[in-house]
């Protein structure tokens, strides 16, 4: 063998070594360093002490990570970041916020409730939800018109017995497949849109379905020229 | 001898965390949880080697696996799902540990090392081995942590450091010559 080859492959296998021990290379480049080991002590003597680098290095430490806390972590930050996905085309991210816009229209409440007022904190502990103060309305207001939502053409208008908890409206809601697009106004009044259309016939066996509901006090259609204004 | 570690290269591991990343684009919760048990336990024993602090590893973690969750449709399979996390988490694992370093957070001189039940002499080599590992320039740390540590070949480094293959020879050849110069001469501690 040549001297030049002779340094090549011993060049090569200085270099590769480490990989070699840890069976990572391709099966020429194994073979190759292989019988270069035969001929070379220097690169016999260099493979022994990296092999126990490597054994020192891969001795295991007893003590486990657990994961759960961490885990939880970043779930809230998952959830904190909300419904934004990184993938949805613009229909699913539409039809996803409109799903999630009844849930978070009853979130908003709740929000809405807790950081006014004590009074008001009371009364959501309570159970109940009252009436809200003219204040908390504009919040409401500004809270539930962004995103801006498409609320023109029909909608209903209902309103609500004042002893309905939040769970009893949301229910209420639900069972017509409806969402909240604005409300509670100053007259307390919810404006509300079905999620699958809204034809005539369709609109018109939601609002019997509304009336019929012993917490519903008035459900009524009329036709929204949504501006922020309800 | 020593041959090919199947844990690494193993078709059906890669397999299944294909599928779990396939079903995180889908937002399924449940994949996604189960994908960051793995990474966690893997990135976790890796982490602790590098800094004595868990929540910088965790910090990491979180971060990789975050950026996991928002990016998991860009992965196509042209590499094992492994190679593609690990570079996201080195990405966040070099910011973290310069911060770290920097704020000199990261020096093994400062806490008492650990000492398992083992003999003496192998205990001291550790000693010694870990703090001359802490001294290392972080690339070059990181390279000698992939190949001995988790088993990755010199290309599957490549991608993961975003470096030429020879920038990852030299960067291991440099760790080895100032291991050499640190160290007591390792060979003798019978394990």
């Amino acid at each position: 063998m040549s001297e030049h080859n002779q340094s090549a492959q011993h060049r090569e296998c200085q270099e590769l070594l480490p990989w070699f021990i840890t069976g990572r290379l391709s099966e020429p480049q194994a073979a190759r360093i292989e019988l270069h080991l035969t001929d070379c002590d220097e690169c016999k003597a260099e493979m022994d002490e990296q092999v126990e680098l490597r054994a020192h290095m891969r001795r295991e430490d007893p003590v486990a990570y657990a994961p759960q806390g961490s885990l939880q972590k970043l779930a809230a930050r998952i959830d904190n970041d909300g419904s934004r996905t990184a993938v949805a085309s613009p229909s699913e991210r539409l039809a996803n916020r409109q799903s999630a816009g009844q849930a978070r229209a009853v979130r908003l409440l709740i929000a809405a409730a807790i950081v006014e007022t004590i009074a008001l904190a009371l009364l959501v502990s309570a159970g109940k939800v009252t009436w809200f103060s003219k204040d908390t309305a504009a919040h409401y207001v500004t809270l539930t018109s962004s995103p801006p939502v498409t609320a023109n053409g029909p909608v209903i208008r209902a309103v609500f017995d004042p002893g309905t908890s939040l769970a009893e409206l949301s229910q209420a809601i639900r069972s017509i497949d409806a969402q909240i697009v604005a409300g509670p106004s100053d007259a307390d009044v919810y404006t509300l849109t079905l999620k699958h259309g809204a034809e005539t016939d369709t609109m018109n066996v939601a609002i019997e379905k509304l009336r019929s509901d012993q917490h519903v006090r008035f459900a009524e259609p009329a036709v929204s020229d949504f501006k922020g204004q309800h | 001898m020593l041959r090919t570690d199947p844990k690494i290269t193993s078709g059906s591991s890669n397999d299944r965390e294909f599928a779990l990343l396939r079903r995180v684009v889908d937002r399924d919760r449940g994949a996604f949880d189960e994908l960051y048990l793995i990474y966690h336990r893997r990135l976790a024993r890796f982490l602790m080697r590098l800094t004595p602090r868990y929540e910088i590893a965790e910090e990491i973690i979180n971060d990789t696996l975050w950026t996991v969750w928002e990016k998991a449709s860009a992965f196509r399979g042209a590499s094992l799902v492994s190679t593609w996390i690990m570079g996201i988490a080195y990405r966040h694992a070099m910011r973290a540990l310069r911060r770290a370093r920097a704020q000199g957070a990261v020096s093994f001189e400062d806490e008492a090392p650990t000492l398992v039940d083992v003999a003496q002499q192998t205990a001291e080599t550790r000693e010694w081995l870990e703090c001359a590992m802490a001294e290392l320039p972080l690339e070059q740390r990181m390279v000698l942590e992939f190949t001995y540590f988790l088993g990755h070949s010199c290309e599957e480094i490549s991608t993961i450091m975003d470096c030429p293959v020879n920038t990852v020879k030299t960067r291991m050849f440099h760790a080895r010559q100032k291991l050499k110069v640190s160290l007591p001469r390792l060979g003798g501690s019978a394990e």
